[in-house]
């Protein structure tokens, strides 16, 4: 039996997000074997494999056509068919600058080859499979023809209406990325930056970075950045000698320096980095604003067993109001790194029940923040959503396998498309998947070996949960003059785009707060600016009546929604109290160390639960009590007792205020 | 050296931040603070009376800092009571009959609502010189509820020293849980000393958090005066001003008072 290691670390515990159940191949080759493969699934997975075994050029379209030219395979937009109609016309135009050109692309010479899957009737339609969808379309499984569907086709959706398990499987064969943000002007920026970028109007230079962090005792990320990131960026440097390499190796791979890789003075046209993603309890105010956000070599490893603050990791909120992230594209090998669903798919097949992680599917907000960036976007992100695993990189527990990574960077660099460049781990799961279901069939339980099993199960899922944030049709843009900062175009909003705001996509009751943003100084920025504060209310009559309230403002309002989360949580943490009492002879020396201090004696302690149970460790002196500690300690627990009562009266207080502020 | 010294700017004003140059938390030869915890530091004198006093000059600010923030709510709503709805962008420079921290509070709220409604021109009618008092109280406002979610999400460090000799340290967490390490030589009085500095820290941490909803309260009440959408959110500066002015008076006549 052994112990798998995968990318993501739980913020409370600092330790495994799985806590201390460690999951083994005993139990992911129960899984396996329980696992049912749909049919449709299975199909796919076969039929994309018999294809790659035949074709030399072409990967997800007919024979003929060339994937990496859109006038040859053809460009979607697919928005959820439940979307109001205002919705979809303040979308439509909010991305109007990405559509014209799309437009242009595929169909200048064949009009259908560009495609608005959009409306009622032919937008998708929630639970959804992708055969049912493509049926729609007169097509089936099997590869990409652009005279019933395009090639790449960009989601405009959360995950929630159209789900994750629809971009995996339509990804199999085809390009497939998404967008789905909180306001229109980022649908806009967005847009504005990807079109600028093939206008060749802001170009970067040729430069690609590796990150790779190995946190102390820590396995999985002790791998990744041996087997992953240096295989990677070496194998770059020896291949791409016109392109400028940095590799950050573990100790230097640190918060700081990775603010100096995205969005800061080293910024590259493609970072590639591999680390540990957050993971937050579901009821975590952090959850929705961190998830995925990359843990850095600053976290001192799982033995430290601390909670986990937001000084270890880089995360949306991280990305300054003035970072240079434009035209860049990203690789981010993390846990979560590209969103979450909103349940657990290894607890739901292993446990046979639904684990919920998340109030709901999500995309993560780094990402995010980088696509829409006010002063020019990324264009693009490669993530995982759900776990990753280290078997993206180790096959067979043996084999360093780092060839469809290779494989996805060179695409890259020689120019090709994202979608044509993720086309190495569609390959991968095809290729997995058809030999899991094989082994699966063609032999019994006791003949199987659980570690192999385990190791093609993990594989499989992690080579099917990479997603692509970002229109897939999207490359690199770089040139040997690159466009200086200084002489790129400022992307202005047009009025009417800011005429809706958050609320303008009813698919998620309960969004995501808004990340904070910090200027580049690290000082925090303007969280809603002068010039915001005056933007009208969209909520708000026109004629300016009715109770505004705080919540017009977007800042307040998501921070007030994160106060009564923290006020809430504090509550459930006032269940116990615990006081803790060290002696040293020289403070000086003591240490505060993974949650204790260090280089002090630890001479008593009182646990005190809510439902009066007590734990009392007392000090002892040659064979006695050592009234003069236990003294100054009672007196210590006392003023916590009395300290924790006044924390929750005004913790209700606040409660009854911020209710008031909300019902304003 | 203050004798109650902070890492950061405390939005009350009842720690003195520490000069940028000197972290407190960093002194040569002393355990590092983790960096993301809150340092507060407490400098006592060496004779106990005088250390006492020095504690008692801090808890009666709290006293007085809290009775003040008691007050506010009514002050605000007698305010917009008397004040007639929606008519404050047209009284700028006539009508107003408020005098003090009211009266500048009006003056203010009209000045930013009569700019809404005009389309969010920067610069207001009577110079630059209040778009830049409104501009400092939103900033102040944004660091306020900065350190708040650094409060309640991160640990407050705080130390006692008497006479610059550390004899206590205590981590102590938003709800209260704490670990002290003591020196070995304190002794009763020394330890009464410590705790209640930390307790200090605990009220001014709960102080902060009232001030912030006392504010958002206040800008939503007195929103309804305003004509402008979203009034509650152009109210914040205004109102952060209103309510930092009264708790500087609280603060500077229990100061008087003691002294």
């Amino acid at each position: 039996m052994t112990d798998l290691f995968l990318n993501g670390i739980d913020a409370d515990t600092g330790g495994p997000i799985d806590g201390d159940m460690v999951i083994t191949s005993e139990m992911i080759a129960k899984v396996a074997r329980g696992e049912t493969i749909s049919q449709d699934e299975l199909d796919d997975a076969r039929k994309r494999r018999s294809l790659d075994k035949t074709k030399v050029k072409n990967y997800g379209s007919i024979e003929g056509t060339d994937d990496d030219d859109l006038g040859s395979v053809g460009w979607s937009v697919v928005f959820p068919a439940s979307l109001p109609q205002k919705s979809v016309d303040g979308i439509k135009e909010a991305l109007k600058p990405l559509l014209d050109l799309r437009k242009e692309q595929a169909g200048k010479q064949t009009e259908k080859y560009y495609k608005e899957v959009i409306g009622k009737d032919l937008g998708y339609q929630n639970g959804e499979s992708k055969n049912d969808f493509l049926k729609r379309f007169d097509t089936g499984p099997g590869p990409a023809d652009p005279d019933f569907f395009p090639y790449y086709s960009l989601i405009v959706g959360s995950p929630e209406t159209i789900p994750f398990t629809f971009q995996y499987q339509l990804d199999v064969q085809y390009a497939v990325g998404r967008i789905y943000f909180d306001k229109l002007e980022d649908y806009y920026q967005y847009a504005s930056s990807v079109v600028a970028a093939e206008q060749k109007k802001m170009t970067r230079a040729r430069k690609a970075a590796f990150f790779g962090v190995a946190n102390p005792d820590d396995m999985a990320t002790g791998m990744s950045s041996k087997e992953l990131v240096k295989p990677l960026a070496d194998g770059v440097k020896a291949d791409y000698k016109d392109w400028t390499v940095d590799l950050i190796k573990p100790e230097n791979a640190t918060k700081a320096n990775l603010a100096n890789y995205i969005g800061g003075a080293k910024t590259p046209a493609l970072m590639f980095s591999a680390s540990h993603g957050m993971s937050f309890k579901p009821d975590d105010p952090r959850l929705l604003r961190h998830a995925g956000a990359l843990l850095t070599q600053d976290w001192p490893g799982q033995k430290a067993r601390m909670p986990i603050t937001d000084s270890l990791y880089f995360s949306a909120d991280d990305i300054a109001s003035d970072a240079d992230v434009a035209g860049m594209v990203a690789f981010v090998f993390a846990c979560y790194g590209g969103g979450m669903p909103r349940s657990d798919n290894f607890y739901r097949q292993f446990f046979k029940q639904k684990k919920d992680i998340a109030p709901y599917a999500f995309l993560a907000q780094l990402p995010l923040r980088l696509l829409s960036h006010p002063k020019g976007g990324a264009l693009g992100v490669f993530a995982h959503v759900e776990r990753a695993w280290g078997a993206s990189i180790q096959w067979d527990e043996t084999v360093n396998d780092v060839r469809t990574f290779k494989s996805m960077v060179s695409a890259l660099l020689n120019g090709k498309t994202a979608g044509v460049a993720t086309e190495y781990f569609n390959s991968r799961y095809a290729e997995i998947s058809t030999m899991l279901t094989e082994e699966l069939d063609m032999t019994t339980p006791e003949m199987q070996d659980d570690i192999k099993l385990a190791g093609m199960w993990t594989s499989n899922n992690d080579a099917r949960n990479y997603t692509f944030i970002g229109d897939p049709a999207v490359r690199l843009a770089v040139a040997d003059k690159p466009t200086p900062a200084s002489a790129r175009t400022i992307i202005q909003i047009p009025a009417a785009i800011t005429t809706l705001t958050a609320g303008f996509q009813p698919d998620v009751s309960d969004r995501s707060a808004a990340a904070p943003v910090k200027s580049a100084d690290g000082s925090q920025a303007t969280n809603y600016g002068f010039l915001d504060a005056f933007k009208k209310d969209p909520a708000a009559p026109a004629d300016g009546s009715g109770s505004p309230g705080v919540g017009g403002g977007g800042a307040l309002k998501n921070f007030v929604e994160k106060l009564g989360n923290y006020l809430s949580k504090a509550l459930d943490d006032a269940s116990s109290l615990e006081v803790t009492t060290y002696v040293a002879s020289d403070l000086a020396s003591v240490q505060y160390e993974g949650g204790k201090f260090t280089g002090a004696e630890l001479r008593a302690l009182t646990r005190i639960n809510i439902d009066g149970d007590t734990q009392v460790c007392l000090p002892e002196k040659d064979g006695e009590i050592d009234m003069t500690v236990w003294g100054i300690h009672l007196e210590m627990v006392k003023s916590a007792q009395s300290n924790r009562a006044e924390l929750i009266k005004n913790i209700v207080n606040a409660a009854a205020s911020i209710a008031g502020i909300g019902g304003k | 050296m203050p004798v109650f010294e902070s890492s950061f700017d405390d939005p009350l004003g009842m720690w003195a931040a520490a000069p940028a140059a000197q972290p407190v938390s960093f002194a040569v030869g002393e355990a590092p603070a983790p960096p993301e915890a809150d340092v507060y530091r407490v400098n006592l004198s060496a004779q106990p009376e005088e250390a006492r006093a020095e504690l008692r000059q801090n808890e009666a600010a709290v006293v007085a800092v809290s009775a003040a923030l008691d007050a506010i709510p009514a002050r605000l709503e007698d305010l917009s009571q008397r004040t007639p709805p929606a008519g404050i962008s047209f009284a700028v420079s006539g009508g107003m009959e408020e005098s003090g921290p009211e009266g500048e509070l009006l003056v203010m709220l009209g000045e930013t609502d009569r700019q809404a409604l005009s389309g969010g021109v920067l610069s207001f009618g009577f110079g630059e010189q209040a778009s830049q008092v409104w501009a400092e109280a939103k900033a102040r406002f944004d660091g306020l509820m900065t350190q708040i979610d650094h409060d309640v999400l991160h640990l407050a460090w705080v130390e006692t020293n008497i006479e610059q000799h550390l004899i206590a340290r205590t981590i102590v967490n938003w709800d209260g849980d704490a670990q002290t390490a003591w020196l070995e030589e304190a002794g009763d009085e020394q330890a009464g000393l410590h705790e209640r500095a930390l307790r200090s820290v605990t009220q001014t941490r709960l102080l902060r958090l009232r001030m912030f909803i006392t504010i958002a309260s206040g800008a939503a009440r007195l929103s309804v005066l305003m004509a402008a959408p979203g009034g509650a959110v152009l109210a914040l500066p205004a109102v952060y001003q209103y309510v930092t002015k009264i708790l500087a008076q609280a603060r500077e006549m229990q100061s008087i008072q003691t002294n």
